[in-house]
């Protein structure tokens, strides 16, 4: 149905080439690794996804798709997924047609995503709950008059795609789900795990995240003990709100119908009895609450109480609780470091994880080979990193700065963000200056870390900064190939060498 | 004629009883769940007397239990109701939302009386502000159940306090899933009620103009909160003798909102005043002060306990020297306390120091706000506020207090701007030089107008016609301030009001000059050198100015007349709070914010126009500093998320 639009990808003869497609505010990462000899290189593919709200979003992800089936002949070696958000996996429901005609070697996801482990399915549970409450939350917001704070909890929602007609995110479930029906069967990463390329020598590949370590998967709402209490059906803090807000949503017919358990969590939500709850239509009646509440319908003095009644204050914290599950959802990223053997550079891909996700990986070692008492840590992959795939479109809270982007110290150092500016700047909801991405000290950081190379999906080539020479900007230019549907760098490797003796930390 | 009963006996009439005895929880509802606190935890509190209507509804305040989430209501309680009055209301418990209501009730009126003893005149609530106007606001409202959610706040455009209640997690001593009732926290009510009477007072602190605007806020809220836990006498005595006197040990005096700080899962209060739990080892250590702590902050939170810190050292070295004496009397003199529990005498004695102490230093932290500049204040104003105000209330120093204070703000960095020295007396607002004197005695009319200007604010008087008599008096400033005389001196009290000023500044319709407001006229108490009671009359004048990040747009706005300027980035305030003798008509304090000081407007510009803190909230919904929240506090007092 489309057009071959690209030539196959390359791989350089050591080394990695890795290539941004450029379809807007999402991620698609395509690395070609050189293979045996006489082999074709082998592909990787780190998500397929752009923001909801993308103009000609399907169009856009069945040309990336396309490109990524001629580029790859056809086989995608491992398909990497990193965590259950639409701008990193939308093309996986999008574009679905053309990934069926692409030959999937190994699907690889985070322990997150596993059906089989019960900590991973109580997050996505409560994740789905969430969802489905916040977007009950943002009816009652609209039907309230806040048309601002709806379209702001709303436009952080769409990290979550299309909602089913239950107020479960469907699409992005059939987006991964369609991912993992290809991985016969997926691998579920942990962190520590030491996956294998197929079919590479020279390369490694270090499972960061996400932690196991629930209170670090919710770093800012710590939570302990938490199963023996949701056992007994107590309410979590944010549970007594998601049932309000669904209950509200159903009353004024604006939302799905409750499920049989949140009709038992909203009876346990009421803060007292049923002998002291009047209901409102019989508040509505009572001399007390018409004069300095309701007023009486139709009458003048109605209005004039209007502006000091609080019927959906209550709401105003669906914002919070929305940013807070994306955070959350973005810290289940699957993140890793790939080492090249031979000259010791690293890759690192972390996806959208954030604060928790990234300082639990300061407890991982792995053994080194032939140096049993110098283990790989994750500063030690922080100081060799040569890429880094900057999280979370280089917004302010997924790149560490302290225990992160300050121990890259590779002078090779090069970022890859795949923004789209024009499209984060757009207004969503009450916000004329829609979201802050790229996070402009970030992107200075960067700009002085990597010495101007950072790709930008939105931008493609830099400019050269007038700090740095013209022999060394053109070494620079010549290792990336920009084109308008993708950025490429070649992370090119001196020929084999024995064996490079590692620095101690 | 049916009537056929013989006339009765008509007793001579009954005085209205002073107060009204309600119960509440001294601190809140977890202090009742552990035997050692639990008897300390019930405290009534004695309420001026005023007449109640369901609610409770009277002079400052209106309960309306309304819990949207919930889709409910619950009965308003009726505090005149002979049974409640036969038992000093309805007894403690958290199953029964009238006694919510009549705990917020109580709790926010002793907060208002704090405010008026030590102002000495009635408390107004900041006005609505309407398409027509300013409105006057009789009553302050107060929904104790509005939200689910671990949240409190003055809402500045409803006029109301917002309480949530939100089910605890599994850490200390709550049950988990157990609800949580912020309205039942002494020191949450305490803290909203404050954010109020200060709206009440300065309208313009809510913007945040600089790094201290908020935290100022939040900061006095809890003093307020902290200071009022030294009036429970059952709790104050538990815990003198539990620390054996020294205070500035870990005591529950110094904490605020122990149950609301671990049901969100911190391990100890919502904030502590002397130090903090270590979240590894769970012990609690005392915060030590270092100058840098301040400068090292920005966010509100943060800063604002840096103050809150420094005005509980003061208190507690105040409190120190203030027992000395006692505590040599009952060592015979070698200060050294022996082994064991306390004399219970000497627990009563230390009891009733710490508590006049506490009250003094409240009192001087209230009467502070009279001394502050009417817009964008900071740390340091509000420091020279402080020893201004306790200097015009005890002239006399001799026990140091004020040199107690400026000491606990040095050694955790605040210092005011443009002083030489940190001596007291360098650090008080100083009144206008003396070539200016005259020209402002010009601009003041005689001594009788002047007399007539502060209405009546005593305790008696009915506060909507305290209201319009100032509104009078505004506009009487307001037409000296516009006459020849006048305007010329517009730079001495921080305004712009000649037809050269800055056209940033927006001109009336009526005369073509400049707009400014008279935003205050009131009556402030202060003691004479010879323990007469003497008045000073406080006038606030404000101006606002448009305000550019770009300072060559800035630039071009100011010097070219336009019909419509373009929107502003920011408004920029001006102005100046005099305080004035009404005896000599001298004015004593020009306390000043310059509408065309070129530095202030560039710090202003520097601070709202770097780039935002990432948070989460000004990633995805916009810089809060440029975009006003429509509730400030809402958002100020949901937990702070983590960033890098």
């Amino acid at each position: 149905m489309t057009d071959p639009v690209t030539a196959p990808m390359t791989a350089p003869a050591v080394g990695v080439k890795v290539r941004m497609y450029r379809q807007g505010l999402g991620d698609c990462f395509l690395l070609a690794f050189p293979s045996r000899p006489g082999q074709r290189p082998c592909y990787v593919l780190i998500d397929c996804g752009v923001l909801l709200g993308t103009e000609d979003a399907a169009t856009k992800m069945k040309k990336v798709a396309a490109s990524l089936r001629d580029a790859t002949g056809g086989r995608i070696d491992v398909l990497v997924a990193t965590h259950q958000h639409w701008d990193h996996l939308s093309g996986f429901q999008q574009a679905k047609e053309i990934f069926d005609q692409i030959e999937i070697g190994q699907v690889w996801v985070a322990w997150t995503e596993d059906p089989n482990d019960a900590t991973a399915n109580r997050l996505r549970a409560r994740r789905e709950g969430a969802v489905r409450a916040l977007h009950a939350a943002a009816q009652g917001l609209r039907l309230g008059g806040d048309e601002d704070g709806a379209g702001n909890l709303e436009a952080v929602l769409g990290f979550f795609g299309e909602l089913g007609a239950d107020g479960r995110p469907s699409a992005i479930q059939q987006a991964m789900a369609y991912v993992l029906g290809r991985g016969n069967p997926p691998r579920y990463w942990h962190p520590g795990d030491r996956p294998e390329l197929p079919g590479v020598d020279g390369v490694r590949v270090y499972v960061l995240g996400p932690p196991r370590d629930e209170t670090l998967l919710r770093r800012s709402n710590p939570t302990s003990a938490g199963e023996v209490y949701e056992q007994r059906m107590a309410l979590a803090p944010e549970t007594s709100f998601f049932v309000a807000a669904l209950a509200a949503a159903e009353a004024a017919k604006a939302g799905p119908a409750l499920a049989p358990e949140e009709e038992e969590l909203k009876k346990l939500s009421f803060p007292f009895d049923k002998t002291f709850r009047v209901p409102v239509e019989t508040a509505r009646q009572d001399s007390f609450y018409q004069e300095s509440y309701f007023g009486v319908a139709g009458q003048p003095g109605e209005k004039d109480l209007a502006w000091r009644r609080i019927d959906t204050d209550w709401l105003g914290s669906a914002g919070q609780l929305g940013l807070q599950l994306d955070s959350d959802t973005n810290n289940t990223s699957l993140a890793l470091a790939i080492e090249l053997v031979g000259s010791g550079k690293v890759l690192l891909f972390a996806a959208d994880a954030q604060v928790g996700n990234w300082l639990s990986w300061f407890d991982l070692q792995w053994p080194r080979e032939g140096e049993p008492g110098n283990p790989v840590t994750v500063s030690d992959l922080l100081r060799r990193t040569v890429l880094y795939k900057v999280g979370h479109h280089a917004s302010h809270n997924a790149t560490l700065q302290a225990r992160g982007l300050e121990l890259m110290t590779d002078p090779e150092l090069v970022a890859m963000i795949p923004v789209d500016e024009a499209m984060a700047h757009k207004p969503k909801g009450g916000n004329p200056k829609g979201w802050d991405m790229p996070f402009s000290p970030l992107l200075q950081r960067l700009q002085e870390k990597a010495k101007g190379r950072v790709l930008r999906a939105d931008l493609g080539a830099p400019p050269q900064p007038a700090s740095v020479g013209a022999a060394e900007w053109q070494g620079f230019e010549k290792k990336c190939a920009v084109t308008p549907d993708y950025v490429e760098i070649t992370i090119a490797e001196p020929a084999p060498r024995v064996r490079r003796p590692h620095r101690k930390t | 004629m049916p009537d056929a009963s013989p006339p009765r006996i008509q007793p001579p009439p009954k005085r209205r009883p002073p107060f009204r005895n309600l119960r509440v929880y001294a601190f809140d509802p977890s202090l009742n769940w552990q035997i050692d606190t639990a008897v300390i935890n019930q405290m009534t509190l004695q309420v001026p007397w005023e007449d109640l209507t369901p609610g409770p509804v009277g002079e400052y305040l209106e309960v309306v239990d309304v819990d949207p989430a919930s889709g409910c209501c619950y009965a308003p309680v009726d505090l005149e109701d002979r049974f409640l009055l036969a038992q000093g209301g309805l007894d403690p418990a958290e199953g029964d939302p009238q006694f919510h209501q009549q705990m917020v009730y109580a709790v926010a009126m002793t907060t208002i009386r704090n405010f008026e003893r030590a102002l000495g005149r009635r408390v107004l609530w900041s006005q609505a502000e309407e398409a027509q106007g300013y409105q006057f606001v009789r009553r302050l409202r107060i929904y104790p159940h509005a939200m689910r959610e671990a949240n409190a706040y003055y809402s500045p455009c409803k006029k109301a306090l917002l309480f949530g209640y939100f089910p605890a997690t599994a850490e200390g001593r709550n049950l988990p899933g157990g609800t949580v009732f912020t309205c039942l926290s002494h020191d949450v009510v305490a803290h909203e009620t404050t954010h109020a009477l200060l709206d009440g007072l300065h309208r313009r602190f809510v913007e945040p103009t600089n790094v201290d605007s908020l935290a100022l806020h939040e900061g006095f809220a809890d003093i307020v909160a902290l200071f009022q836990h030294f009036s429970f006498p059952a709790a104050l005595r538990d815990q003198i003798r539990k620390t054996r006197g020294d205070l500035a040990g870990q005591n529950l005096l110094g904490q605020l909102a122990q149950q609301f700080g671990e049901a969100i899962g911190q391990y100890g209060a919502l904030r502590d005043a002397l130090g903090e739990v270590d979240k590894v080892t769970k012990q609690w250590r005392p915060k030590e002060p270092k100058p840098a702590d301040l400068a090292a902050t920005r966010e509100p939170h943060a800063r604002g306990a840096i103050l809150v810190a420094a005005v509980f050292d003061a208190f507690l070295s105040i409190y120190k020297s203030r027992i000395a004496d006692l505590l040599r009397i009952a060592t015979s003199g070698t200060g050294v306390l022996p082994q064991g529990d306390l004399h219970p005498d000497l627990v009563d004695r230390l009891a009733r120091e710490a508590s006049a102490t506490a009250a003094h230093v409240l009192n001087m932290c209230i009467r502070a706000l009279d001394y502050c500049p009417p817009v964008d204040v900071g740390f340091g104003d509000y420091l020279r506020a402080l020893v201004t105000a306790d200097r015009d209330l005890v002239p006399d120093d001799d026990r140091g207090y004020r040199i107690a204070i400026v000491e606990a703000f040095r050694r955790r960095g605040i210092y005011p701007q443009g002083v030489r020295s940190l001596s007291t007396d360098n650090l008080c607002w100083s009144g206008p030089l003396d070539a200016d004197v005259n020209e402002l005695r010009k601009l003041l009319p005689g001594v009788e107008d002047l007399r007539r200007l502060p209405p009546d604010w005593s305790v008696s008087s009915d506060r909507q016609k305290i209201q319009q008599n100032m509104e009078t008096s505004a506009r009487a400033v307001h037409d000296w301030l516009l006459s020849d005389n006048g305007r010329s001196m517009g730079r001495l009290v921080g305004l712009a009001i000649e037809p050269t000023a800055p056209f940033s500044i927006e001109r009336s319709p009526k005369n073509g000059l400049p707009k400014f407001e008279v935003h205050s006229v009131r009556p402030a108490r202060r003691q004479g050198p010879d323990g007469q009671t003497l008045s000073d009359l406080v006038i606030e004048v404000t101006q606002k100015r448009r305000g550019y990040l770009d300072a060559g747009f800035q630039q071009r706005v100011d010097t070219e007349p336009m019909d419509s300027p373009p929107p502003e980035d920011f408004w920029f305030r001006g102005g100046c709070t005099l305080l004035v003798d009404l005896e000599s008509r001298e004015v004593r304090y020009c306390i000043g914010k310059g509408i065309e000081s070129p530095a202030r407007l560039e710090a202003q510009r520097t601070f709202l126009g770097g780039p935002a803190d990432g948070s989460l909230h000004a990633t995805y919904f916009g810089d809060p500093r440029r975009q006003a929240p429509a509730e400030p506090f809402a958002m100020l007092h949901r937990p702070v998320e983590e960033t890098p």
